[in-house]
């Protein structure tokens, strides 16, 4: 009977966590930020690098969360920037107005069994021919229903990642300050 | 020692079974027909789709009594709209379906919102990804001052078997919205009460 409590706890401890490597996925452009991106004018914007140095990796019930971009959630946030705005038809690799940044926070949490949580912060800049015209911190967090078993918990946290990155460009598109920046 | 022993059991039967498997049904929109300016509509139409829907989240049954969870608006949204931009001249995405400002601003002769149901089922008693899935997509159109214009519906449909999903848990889901989402282009081209 011990034996049979052991198994059972084992294949317990096996379905709420694991241990291997899992990948982001690709970033989807959300709809209300590229309108913003439209609405604010039509200034063709360059996107720069967005660095993550000495941050965290992201690790779901012992699998590590891994960007599909370069292996860096800096890069991961360039993209997602460079996304909505080819999408908006504003993205110009040539453009002088260049925004780029700093990743200073960014982690998924599903180790609760009920609730999951995703919280980012970054640092933008808005530069134009090298002069800054815009600096600020923006964060976002984001929270959605987790579960108790690894196999749910675990995928549903790596889908929310791109979700949390649409959250943040909203806030820094609902920004004026930043849309000024931009033309 | 017994009623631990039953306890164990029923944590396990609870966390491996009946499980409701997030998934993403986003479509690939590669096989999206590219339409010439003269086939186009000429006409700039708005997209509304309302925050509730943007979250919503549907479960459907899966394989072998476990289920699936996915947001069909959330997943399908950016094919959509650019299935939409395939087909008129220009689209704007709208905060409410009587914007009138956005409206009259950027000149939208129709505001379109999507209506999404989705289904799905599995042949296989041992594996949880569905094998079968379908979208059935509605465009609800409606002039510039609210009127309803057209409704076109499409049924998309998707199958994956195991040695295929075997990669790619959420195919079936994948290939039906894409599905969904060809056939409405092709209905929106083919309706004449959209070019007047």
């Amino acid at each position: 009977m011990r034996a049979f409590v052991r198994a059972a706890l084992l294949a317990l401890a096996a379905s709420v966590a694991s241990g291997c490597s899992l990948m982001a996925p690709n970033y989807s452009p959300s709809l209300p930020n590229m309108q913003l991106l439209k609405d604010a004018g039509d200034a063709g914007v360059s996107v720069g690098e967005f660095t993550s140095n000495d941050l965290p990796g992201i690790t779901l019930r012992g699998s590590s969360l891994n960007s599909p971009y370069a292996n860096s959630y800096g890069a991961y946030l360039a993209e997602a920037l460079r996304q909505e705005l080819q999408m908006a038809g504003r993205l110009s690799p040539t453009s002088s107005i260049q925004v780029s940044g700093v990743l200073i926070k960014n982690d998924i949490d599903v180790s609760g069994f009920s609730v999951g949580k995703g919280m980012i912060e970054a640092r933008f800049v808005v530069k134009k021919g090298g002069a800054v015209r815009y600096e600020q911190v923006k964060s976002a967090h984001t929270e959605w229903e987790s579960s108790f078993a690894g196999p749910v918990a675990i995928p549903r946290g790596q889908q929310e990642y791109s979700h949390l990155i649409q959250v943040l460009l909203g806030e820094l598109f609902a920004d004026q300050s930043f849309m000024a920046a931009l033309k | 020692m017994r009623t631990f022993t039953l306890l164990g059991s029923l944590l396990i039967a609870g966390a491996l079974v009946g499980c409701a498997h997030p998934m993403v049904i986003a479509p690939d929109t590669s096989g999206l027909q590219v339409v010439s300016g003269d086939q186009k509509i000429n006409k700039k139409v708005g997209y509304y789709l309302a925050d509730d829907k943007r979250i919503l989240e549907v479960t459907t049954p899966g394989g072998g009594g476990d289920k699936v969870t996915y947001k069909p608006y959330a997943d399908t949204e950016t094919a959509v709209y650019q299935m939409l931009g395939s087909v008129f001249s220009g689209v704007t995405v709208l905060k409410s379906s009587d914007d009138a400002a956005a409206i009259e601003k950027n000149g939208l002769s129709y505001v379109i919102s999507p209506q999404l149901v989705t289904d799905s089922s599995s042949s296989s008693a041992l594996t949880w990804p569905p094998t079968a899935f379908t979208v059935e997509m509605t465009c609800m159109i409606t002039d510039a001052k609210g009127a309803p214009v057209a409704s076109p519906m499409v049924k998309g449909e998707g199958k994956a078997e195991f040695s295929e999903f075997k990669s790619d848990f959420s195919l079936s889901g994948k290939r039906a919205a894409q599905d969904a989402i060809l056939k409405m282009q092709a209905a929106l081209l083919a309706a004449p009460e959209l070019r007047k």
